[in-house]
């Protein structure tokens, strides 16, 4: 490897080694597409933590999609041939558990080798509660100036026929625990354009908290990344 | 004991969400792939390889089409898709059925509530 060579561009080019794993055909047909997507995939990711799992993620999907492909070829030429044989039959059955077996020692490897600095997405009360028990802290305030940010930064989505707003809808429906359509208060405190503060009151005796959410990059939408109880129910018993 | 065969046979996750971003306006892949994402609320995360192997399937079942883009911006080496008329037909049943369950689904909540 040279010193001083972009990484964008060397992913790339083992992308492109990687697509040999494909059929002939499919590689003739859609070989460029997906480098131009993949291109994209990759100058759409700002961190290297975010590249970093974006290859890993286009990585596992070559191995697979690729033994289908395979899979899926190796199916029309039987299907071709009047005379199917119990030997075909038995290749394709090998050439399965072969692209089966690469690909679950690839999977292994890599989530062996996860980056332990990768937080995951906060998905439930009930945790976020454990987290917050012994601690004590004060609710968050709105800032106008940061609410107007995140509301300018964030994208709507239409289902039957309402708009929402991507912020809103991972506030009401993102955290797995609390029942949808719970109603809730917050307010922002802070936004840097990748985090937004605040507090979170969620009506019920759900509880109230300083939440910590993070945008996604492209397309505006939200993960939970914390949240600890704050005020007056600095530590509150689980959900049942 | 005999097995019971559903006679609606529903798109794979994948395919709906392809044909559900080509709804709103022609596009290349990486403009499905972020399309999709954005109406699945972040759960559906395409990759190359899945996207394109969809498209063929797509494209084989004359659900989709491929066009050429409109202006000079546009082209370069991408390719655009659209859906079809059997892919629009297609999809509107998909729409009606889930409709369906959410309205049957809203009234067994109201039956539980009362």
């Amino acid at each position: 490897m040279a010193s001083g060579e972009n990484p964008h561009e060397l992913l790339l080019s083992i992308y492109k080694k990687l697509l040999y794993l494909y059929p002939k055909q499919y590689r003739d047909d859609y070989g460029e597409q997906l480098v131009l997507t993949a291109n994209d995939m990759l100058e759409d990711t700002s961190t290297k933590a975010g590249r970093r799992a974006l290859w890993t993620h286009i990585l596992f999907d070559t191995l697979v999609s690729a033994t289908k492909e395979h899979y899926v070829n190796f199916d029309a030429i039987i299907a071709a041939d009047n005379q199917a044989t119990a030997k075909n039959q038995q290749s394709k059955k090998r050439l399965l558990m072969f692209g089966l077996a690469v690909t679950a020692v690839v999977v292994s490897l890599l989530l062996l080798a996860q980056p332990a600095s990768s937080i995951p997405p906060l998905s439930s009360l009930n945790t976020a509660r454990t987290l917050s028990q012994g601690t004590k802290n004060a609710c968050l305030t709105n800032d106008n100036q940061a609410a107007e940010r995140v509301h300018s930064d964030d994208a709507g989505f239409t289902y039957a026929g309402i708009t929402y707003s991507n912020f809103e809808a991972t506030a009401s429906s993102g955290i797995a625990d609390v029942p949808a359509g719970t109603n809730y208060q917050l307010t922002i405190a802070s936004y840097d354009g990748k985090l937004a503060k605040g507090t979170i009151t969620y009506d019920g005796n759900y509880g109230t908290y300083d939440y910590i959410i993070k945008k996604l990059p492209g397309a505006g939408n939200w993960n939970f990344v914390s949240m600890v109880a704050c005020g007056d129910n600095m530590w509150v018993p689980a959900i049942k | 004991m005999s097995s019971m065969k559903r006679n609606l046979e529903l798109l794979p996750q994948v395919s709906f969400s392809i044909l559900m971003a080509l709804s709103l306006r022609p596009r290349h892949g990486y403009e499905i792939m972020k399309q999709a994402e954005e109406d699945s609320l972040g759960k559906v995360k395409l990759a190359p390889g899945t996207l394109y192997g969809t498209i063929k399937l797509l494209l084989k079942d004359g659900l989709i089409e491929e066009i050429m883009p409109r202006s000079s911006q546009q082209s370069g080496r991408r390719r655009y898709y659209r859906l079809t008329k059997d892919g629009w037909d297609r999809l509107n049943a998909e729409l009606e059925f889930y409709d369906n369950i959410v309205r049957i689904s809203k009234k067994r909540s109201a039956f539980e509530r009362s």
